[in-house]
This record gives structure tokens, sequence and C-alpha cells, in this order.
């Protein structure tokens, strides 16, 4: 794998006002940087309201960021023309219920003809006569192989799945989860994959980055951020999670919730949930330390851990 | 004697385009201060499972046979005006989603100290102490500030709180609990699990647990029950069904759980079930992947052994395993 960031976010903000003067914000992303490399796979997991499906539209290029900056291939945002593409969570709202399925798909495309439909249609495994059917008439696993049909139909590079398969029934995760995988294999995608499942972040990702109200707080290759978590809020994810992955090595049991995003703690933002928390976490916000060339933590007590 | 004893109990939906058998001949038994998980996609009919143990199932469905006994007695046969009196105060229940469940023009305090009003005649004034006390058993934190916050004040974990709080305010003897986490996140998800434990072993609580989400379910259940189109499938120790799932279909909800990196999960082909327009025979045999020619004209059995159960011809001839 070339060591190139094919899409990343400079020290983006984003703030939305709660009045017209602004004068109340809710800070939902606050200076984060991320980069995804070709064909790779980086989660990004969080509570909600820890801003990852905000950062999620900001790298797609649905929000502008308030500050910061957005590069495509190391080139300034001037619109994807398509080759940053997104799929929802719920594909019954995110499908035009009046529109036919070839609509849907060849809205955003120059190729409208039937057969880049049709093909697009069978690359996601859905019989191509689907063209002339509309969502209603369509299981929800089937809906939302549309919604990745219609990002794949512009031909894509990087793909932002905001919770594909949250809204799906157990045994069709499964399908669309090996749909992904199969894409990415035989096309060279790259995903960022935005979930709260720590399970499918273990499962599909190459990086993760862990966000806390609205900063990221931990990054780093999936299996060193599973396996050796710096940062306390990752190990408190990893120990709430009933799936199947690494036990972190300390435990921290759950406590209280995220605080409000409108006027966050001092100092670092997880303090008042972290049973490790001390007089400097108060006063003090931490930076990103690198714990390793690709790991990075922004908590002062890392190296206890 | 078991608390609570469903004898193949039937709902059915009448709706314009046909009649949908949602549940079909269920049974399940809870003992005291057991923890019973149903497990299925949407539309296995878990759902209206629990609605139909307490007798909440609205038209255009309705309870077409079978029996509820809870201690002993057979709650389908009740008046209304009895079965008023067991709800809430013998039998509660917790919903999916807490918001639309509270009055969003009432202080949660005033709607929890309504529980004790409506069974017990008690004069409001006097409940605040117990409301407080309340609040701090589901480990709501500053209670006495709290009894007087209404509901959009609260995150969506403080309501399936305060849901929580209203469903065990008169010492239940059961707990439904439909999809109570599903809408929340992990971290509370595995907070609220931790609090039903707590109350589990405080007050001897039975809890009949629906969820769609086999993970969630072993955390906190002895047994568990899948459901697959209407009909029980397999029954057992939730040890047993999640180390050694005898049921094709059980077998899939449990590989699809096991995450290896970067392989590929485990998938069930196909879609969940037509209920309109269920298959002859095994209902699974569809979408699984033992099927045979014979599975086509199975008539649905359930082999039974001490500990629980499976539903499947290829387990007919070797007997309970």
């Amino acid at each position: 794998m070339q060591f190139m960031k094919i899409l990343e976010a400079v020290n983006v903000h984003k703030y939305f006002p709660l009045d017209i003067f602004g004068r109340k914000k809710i800070r939902a992303v606050d200076d984060v940087s991320v980069y995804v490399t070709p064909s790779e796979t980086l989660a990004i997991v969080g509570e909600s309201g820890s801003g990852k499906t905000t950062l999620g539209r900001i790298l797609s290029g649905l929000i502008k960021p308030d500050k910061g900056k957005i590069l495509y291939k190391g080139y300034g945002f001037n619109g994807f023309h398509g080759k940053v593409q997104m799929v929802f969570q719920n594909p019954d709202s995110s499908l035009d219920p009046s529109w036919q399925i070839y609509d849907i798909v060849s809205e955003a495309t120059n190729n409208k003809s039937l057969e880049s439909v049709a093909e697009a249609l069978e690359t996601v495994g859905l019989n191509p006569a689907y063209v002339t059917k509309y969502p209603y008439e369509l299981s929800g696993g089937e809906k939302q192989r549309v919604a990745i049909a219609r990002a794949i139909a512009t031909e894509p590079e990087v793909i932002i799945l905001d919770e594909p398969v949250s809204a799906l029934d157990a045994s069709i995760r499964a399908q669309i989860l090996n749909l992904l995988l199969d894409l990415q294999e035989k096309k060279g995608y790259t995903y960022v994959l935005i979930d709260h499942d720590l399970g499918r972040v273990w499962h599909i990702s190459d990086r993760v980055v862990v966000m806390y109200a609205g900063k990221v707080v931990e990054e780093g290759k999936t299996e060193e951020v599973f396996q050796n978590p710096k940062h306390p809020y990752t190990m408190m994810l990893l120990s709430a999670s009933t799936s199947s992955i690494p036990k972190p090595k300390i435990h921290v049991d759950i406590q209280g919730e995220l605080p409000s995003l409108i006027d966050p703690p001092s100092g670092c933002r997880f303090r008042t949930r972290c049973p490790f928390a001390q007089e400097k976490c108060k006063t003090e916000e931490p930076q990103l330390y690198s714990t390793s060339s690709e790991h990075k933590v922004a908590c002062h007590l890392f190296e206890k851990f | 004697m078991k608390l609570l004893e469903v004898e193949d109990l039937s709902v059915e939906y009448h709706l314009p385009q046909g009649k949908v058998k949602a549940v079909d001949e269920v049974s399940l038994t809870i003992d005291k201060g057991e923890v019973v998980g149903v497990v299925g996609e949407s539309g296995s009919g878990k759902s209206t499972l629990a609605h139909a143990v307490i007798r909440l199932v609205r038209p255009p469905g309705k309870i077409v046979g079978g029996r509820v006994l809870f201690n002993g007695q057979d709650l389908l046969k009740l008046n209304d005006e009895d079965i008023r009196k067991i709800r809430g105060k013998e039998i509660s229940m917790i919903f999916q989603d807490p918001s639309s469940y509270l009055n969003p023009v009432y202080p949660v305090g005033f709607q929890i100290a309504e529980v004790y009003e409506a069974h017990n005649n008690t004069n409001m004034k006097e409940l605040n102490g117990e409301v407080v006390s309340l609040l701090k058993k589901v480990r709501i934190t500053d209670s006495e500030v709290r009894v007087g916050s209404y509901p959009y004040e609260l995150s969506g974990g403080m309501k399936q709180r305060i849901l929580i709080a209203m469903a065990i305010a008169l010492k239940p003897k059961l707990l439904i609990a439909d999809e109570p986490t599903s809408a929340l996140d992990t971290t509370i998800q595995a907070e609220i699990l931790s609090l039903l434990n707590e109350l589990k072993e405080e007050y001897g609580l039975s809890i009949l647990f629906i969820s769609h989400d086999i993970g969630v379910v072993s955390k906190i259940a002895d047994r568990m029950i899948v459901m697959y189109a209407g009909k029980v499938v397999e029954e057992g120790p939730v040890r047993r069904i999640v180390e050694e799932p005898l049921h094709p279909y059980t077998k899939a909800l449990v590989l699809a759980t096991k995450t290896a990196r970067k392989k590929k999960l485990f998938s069930i082909p196909g879609t969940p079930p037509d209920m309109f327009n269920l298959p002859k025979g095994c209902t699974f045999y569809p979408r699984c992947p033992y099927a045979k020619e014979t599975c086509k004209e199975w008539n649905y059995k359930m082999i039974r052994d001490h500990e629980g159960g499976v539903a499947c011809a290829i387990y007919e001839n070797t007997g309970s395993s």
C-alpha cells in the first residue's frame, strides 16, 4: 500500500449555533484531523453525540467546516465530482420513495444508460430488473444495496459509510458487510466506516479513530488500539461492548454520560467520567501524544496504561 | 410452581392483505428470579409475544389461543378490571423507545408518582420521598432535582431509567423488557443491563427480555428462546446456545457475531420470510444450508430434552442431543 493520504481533514471545526446570534454553539467537531490512505478502511467510533457523523459529513463534502480544510489527494475541496460518496444508516430516508430505482441510482452519474445502472445493481447483488421498482417494493437489505449501488455508480474512490448496517436485521447485516468487503477487494475502494458497534469495527477496519465530545482521543491501527488501548475512554467502550472482541487489560466501568457540548469541561473533556482523572486533567487539555509511529492518544496519563 | 407459564399461545393479525400468525403456539416458562431472553429478527413475533403475555395486543391483532398462567392464574380469562390490577403491580413492562412512553408535559417525578396513585390510592403529595429514593435506586444522580425535570431535559439513558423506575415502583414479580437497550448507545446499554441485573438480585425479579441481539441477551439471560416466523425454533440455557447452537438459524445468528478480522462473515442467505405467505413445512428451509427435500413436508415439532429443545428435522431421528 502506498503511503498517501487520499482524503484528509486538517484541523476541522464545526459548531452548530443554537440561536440566531450564535451566542451558544454546540461544538460538534472541535479541531479534528484525520486522514485515510487508499484502499484502507478507517473506522470512526464513539457514542452518539461524539461528533462522528458530523465528521463523516464534513469528509463527504455534505457540510462545510467552520474552520480547517478538507483535502482530496492533497488538493482543496472544490466538489469531489462523485469521487467521494456516502451511504447512510437508514435507506428508508435516504432513498426517495417516489423515484424508481433507475432514477435513484443514475441521479449522480454522467452515464445515465440503462446498462450502467443495471451493471451497478448486479455488482451489489440485485436483479437488474429492479430498475423499474420503487423503494417500497424492496426489503430493508435490498434498499441498502440500492444505496450502495447509487454510491458506486459514480465510480468513487472513497465511500463514507455512516452506520451502514445498524438499521438492518441481524441476519442481513452479515450479507451487507460481506458485500462491502467484496467490493473493496474487487474495486479497491477506500472506506470511512462510522459505526458505534465495536464488533463490526474490529471485523472490517484497518485503522480506527476514537472520538469523544467532538475530539479525537485515540487513533491507530485497529489491532493495536483494540489490544492495547491507551485512553480510558477506549477502554470503557471496549469494556461495554457485547461483541466478541478482545477484552481490555484494564476494565473501565461505565459511569456518567457525555458532557455538554455547549460548554464542555475544562482540560480533558473525558475527565468527568474518567476513573483515573487527576488535577492536571482539569487544567490542561491533553494533546495527541504518539505512543508509537501510528498510535496516538490524547491522555496525560497514557504512559501508565 | 413456575412464576409464568405460557402454553401454546397464538396471536393473529387480520389485515387487509390477509392473516398473519405472528405468534404460533409458543410455550415458555419463567421461574422466580430467572431471566429468559427471546431472540429473533424483526417480524419473528417476539415483540407480539411480549405484549400478548399481559394482553396488550391491540386490534387488528388478536390472541386466538393458548394459556398464560401467572402464579397459576390464567391471565387470558381475567376481565379487564382484574388484568389492569396485575399490569404495573405484578407484571410491568419497559420498551425500546423511552421517549414515546413518557408524557412530555409533566415532570418525570409526577409521572412516577402516578403509578403509586393508580394502584394504591395514595396521595401524590406524600410520595416525593418515595420517588426520590426510587430514582436513587435506578442510579439517577441529583435525584432530588431530577424529580422536577421534564423528559426533554433528560438523555435517552436517563429516560430509560425513569421507565425502569416506574416499572419497579410497585415491586412487581415479572418485568417484561421489550428491546430496552436497542435505541441506546453501547455504553448506556451496558449500564442499563447492569442495573437490571442488580434489580434482579435485589428483588428476585424475573425478567422476560426481548432482543434482536444475541450478544446482549447472553449478557443478562439465564435461558434463551429463539423465534423464527412466529415459532420457537430453539430453547435452552444461554451458555449452551451460544457455545453449541443446534438449529441452523441459531447457528447462523451465533456465527454472525463471531468477528474474525477481515474474514467473510457467515451470512444467512435470503431474507426474512413473508409472513403473509409462509413456506409450507419448515419455515426456515428456503434459507437453510442443511435443507433437504423432506423439510418441505416437515411438521413443526419441538424435540425436547431436560434443559431445552430444538425444532429441526435434522435432530428428528437422532433423538435429543
